[in-house]
């Protein structure tokens, strides 16, 4: 019998809302310890974004390049210059979401509980309550939010110079890019 | 490893795929000029310097040239679809660039693996524990909690003995609430097992106390007693047991079950002061996990055959269920016997099914006790027992009716439910509950009533649900068998329960995740 339990979903949702989303910049502050990384492993594509339209629509793809009047996103259909004036917000994936890997957790814990004989009462409820918590905590931790003229969107894009002249070709539609963050089982904003 | 096990691994491994870190890239831009570029941070590893025509160089180590026009080092170059060109030494002019950026690459915790990991490390646990010993992992029948959220009490389970509808019952316990009473008394009603209750009705019955006494009850009547008196002596098979039965000792007796025959039984003997008058021997105590566990092994005898047998128990008229005269007396009743002036006779008996909660009784003695001290013993089944109270109460009057106390509001997850009273009053059909399910249950409490002693009557039945480790010990001879000849079962039994016995209460207490009562 399946049985409804919004405290459980309360106290995911206010998990989650405590979750302190950082502003968007790139240059000063750390965001955790140094590390150590080979050069095949720098970045040289552009961050996931989601640009929010103000008449509901919506593009999601890599961001390759912000200017002032601008925001250039390729996504499925190639590259799509989307002016700045009708954009509402910019969402910008700056580290993996993992909700994949997550989701999975979560909903295989959940099922484990079920050789946890009567314990099962507490065990389900702890994995769902943390799986959401933690899910919630992970997609507000992994995206920032900002405004399409904020001046530090272009360090998240392929080309922070601006789209280079001649690029992409007429006749061609450009390769996809391995994105950053490179969390190839988050399918968040590949729906554009 | 069971299929369960295997799936809590599985899902841990999920969490810990993508690794307990993330890798972030700081990075800073810089104009393509001397003065720019050596402004960059000598700590970050990576220089990428983008051309302006969309092609990208990832530089480990980059040196500038004396006039400052070339700037060079090892790494990686990419057109600007990002395709690899070339490895190794590259040269690049500065009037070719566009924009430098450094990166520095900084690890990220990801606290959610750790959360996971700790639900998931704690589920393991658990399953662990029950794979290892499935019967450690009991019910408990309706629980019922006193007390204001976060400082709740057990103070009883609700007809334990009733273990299908023919078995329906109705269940008194003494409970103990906080004190001082207010309005009323409010008691949460909760189904902890993996388990289906089926609950006719809930009251509660009220006796005032005498003065500085309390109230007792006697199977159906209750009686209000004065002073009470500690044992001089306790003796039992495992010898001195007096600290365990003191009043609030902190102490809990409890044998070990007979090594070879679950029916063996032991005796505990009590000496008391003379009292002034008519007295009972007041029993605290609760099971062991004893006959628990013979329950369930009778569950997993009947294994896939569990459903047809309850059925049938279902379609059997009253009269027509089978008697369980012989279990009662061997795990469900301490018999209480005195010294009197013939020889040990029986004053009656202690009955209550329940390895949690604690019941209180009173067991009579006759009066024309011999002079001097009263000489008392208790007769029951080794290791089935936790005694945590013996004291003999002087008698303050003959028995006095209860006053029943019906619910007035019973609430659900903050709000009233009207259908779940209308139903613990007795008014229609049961009410059902799952595990996890909880109603809290507001008795109103007259002035009168404030100092009274609080009994909990309960009334319906519960339906065990089947645990996968129990269906593959299925064997219907030994249910029969088990069912027609006690003795002969919990002789079979002995082995097995005394290979689980010196760790099943730990099992079972440690892997309690509520508040131990």
């Amino acid at each position: 019998m399946t049985r409804s339990r919004p405290s459980f979903l309360l106290l995911a949702v206010a998990v989650g809302g405590c979750v302190h989303r950082q502003p968007l910049q790139r240059r000063d502050e750390a965001r955790g310890a140094p590390a150590v990384a080979s050069v095949d492993e720098v970045p040289t594509c552009g961050h996931r974004v989601v640009v929010e339209l103000k008449n509901q629509g919506r593009v999601g793809g890599e961001l390759i390049a912000a200017d002032a009047s601008a925001l250039h996103v390729l996504d499925g259909g190639g590259l799509q210059a989307i002016a700045v004036g009708p954009i509402e917000r910019v969402t910008v994936e700056v580290l993996p979401g993992h909700s994949v890997g997550i989701t999975v957790s979560t909903v295989l814990g959940t099922l484990s509980t079920i050789g946890n004989g009567y314990f099962l009462v507490f065990t389900a409820p702890a994995w769902i309550i943390s799986g959401l918590g933690s899910g919630s905590s992970a997609a507000s931790r992994s995206s920032e939010q900002t405004v399409p003229t904020d001046v530090s969107l272009p360090a998240y894009a392929r080309f922070p110079q601006g789209v280079p002249p001649g690029w992409p070709p007429t006749s061609a539609k450009p390769p996809a890019c391995r994105l950053v963050p490179t969390d190839d089982l988050s399918a968040k904003y590949r729906r554009g | 490893m069971t299929t369960r096990t295997w799936t809590t691994s599985l899902a841990i491994l999920a969490a810990a795929l993508g690794g307990c870190t993330d890798r972030y890239w700081q990075a800073r831009l810089f104009k393509p000029d001397t003065s720019e570029l050596k402004q960059a941070s000598p700590e970050a590893p990576f220089l990428k310097a983008h051309g302006k025509d969309g092609s990208l160089a990832v530089l480990r180590a980059w040196t500038l040239d004396g006039a400052g026009g070339t700037l060079s080092g090892d790494g990686l170059r990419y057109d600007a679809d990002r395709k690899l060109l070339s490895r190794g030494q590259i040269e690049l002019p500065l009037s070719d660039l566009a924009l430098l950026e450094t990166n520095r690459p900084e690890s990220v915790s990801r606290s959610e693996v750790a959360v996971l990991g700790v639900v998931a490390g704690v589920t393991l646990a658990v399953a662990a524990l029950c794979a290892m010993n499935p019967k450690a992992c009991f019910g408990s029948c309706p629980t019922f909690y006193a007390g204001a959220p976060g400082d709740e009490r057990l103070v009883a389970e609700g007809f334990s003995a009733s273990i299908a509808r023919a078995f329906e019952a109705t269940d008194v316990d003494s409970i103990d609430v906080p004190r001082p009473i207010g309005s009323a008394v409010e008691l949460t009603m909760k189904n902890e097992a993996l388990e289906t209750h089926y609950v006719r009705s809930t009251r509660l019955l009220a006796v005032p106390r005498p003065p500085g006494g309390r109230v007792y009850r006697v199977g159906d009547r209750y009686f209000p007693t004065g002073r009470e008196l500690v044992p001089l002596h306790c003796r039992g098979v495992e010898g001195d047991c007096l600290a365990d039965v003191l009043a609030d000792g902190g102490g809990e007796y409890l044998s070990r079950a007979g090594a070879t025959d679950l029916a063996e039984q032991e005796l505990i003997e009590l000496t008391f002061s003379a009292p002034a008058g008519p007295a009972g021997l007041v029993i605290r105590a609760r099971n062991g996990l004893l006959n628990t566990f013979v329950f369930y092994q009778g569950l997993a005898w009947l294994g896939g055959k569990a459903g047809e047998t309850f059925a049938r128990l279902e379609t059997m008229a009253p009269g027509e269920t089978p008697a369980f005269t012989g279990w009662e007396r061997l795990l469900a009743r301490a018999e209480v016997e005195v010294w009197t002036r013939s020889g040990w006779k029986v004053a009656g008996a202690f009955g209550e099914i329940g390895p949690i909660a604690k019941e209180t009784q009173l067991v009579p003695l006759p009066v024309d006790l011999p002079p001097g001290e009263v000489k008392v013993r208790l007769r029951l089944t080794r290791g089935n027992w936790k005694l945590d109270r013996l004291s003999l109460a002087e008698l303050a009057g003959p028995a006095v009716d209860p006053a029943v106390i019906t619910p007035v509001e019973v609430r659900r997850l903050g709000g009233a439910d009207a259908g779940a009273l209308s139903r613990l009053r007795g008014e229609g059909a049961r009410l059902v509950s799952v595990p996890g399910d909880a109603w809290t249950i507001r008795f109103p409490v007259p002035a009168a009533l404030h100092d009274a002693e609080f009994f909990l009557e309960s009334r319906g039945y519960y339906i065990e649900w089947m645990r996968e480790q129990w269906i593959a010990e299925e064997d219907p001879a030994a249910a029969v068998a088990l069912l027609r000849n006690p003795e002969s079962a919990l002789r079979h039994l002995a082995p097995a329960w005394k290979k689980m016995e010196p760790g099943v209460e730990k099992i079972f207490w440690q892997s309690r995740m509520g508040a131990t009562p």
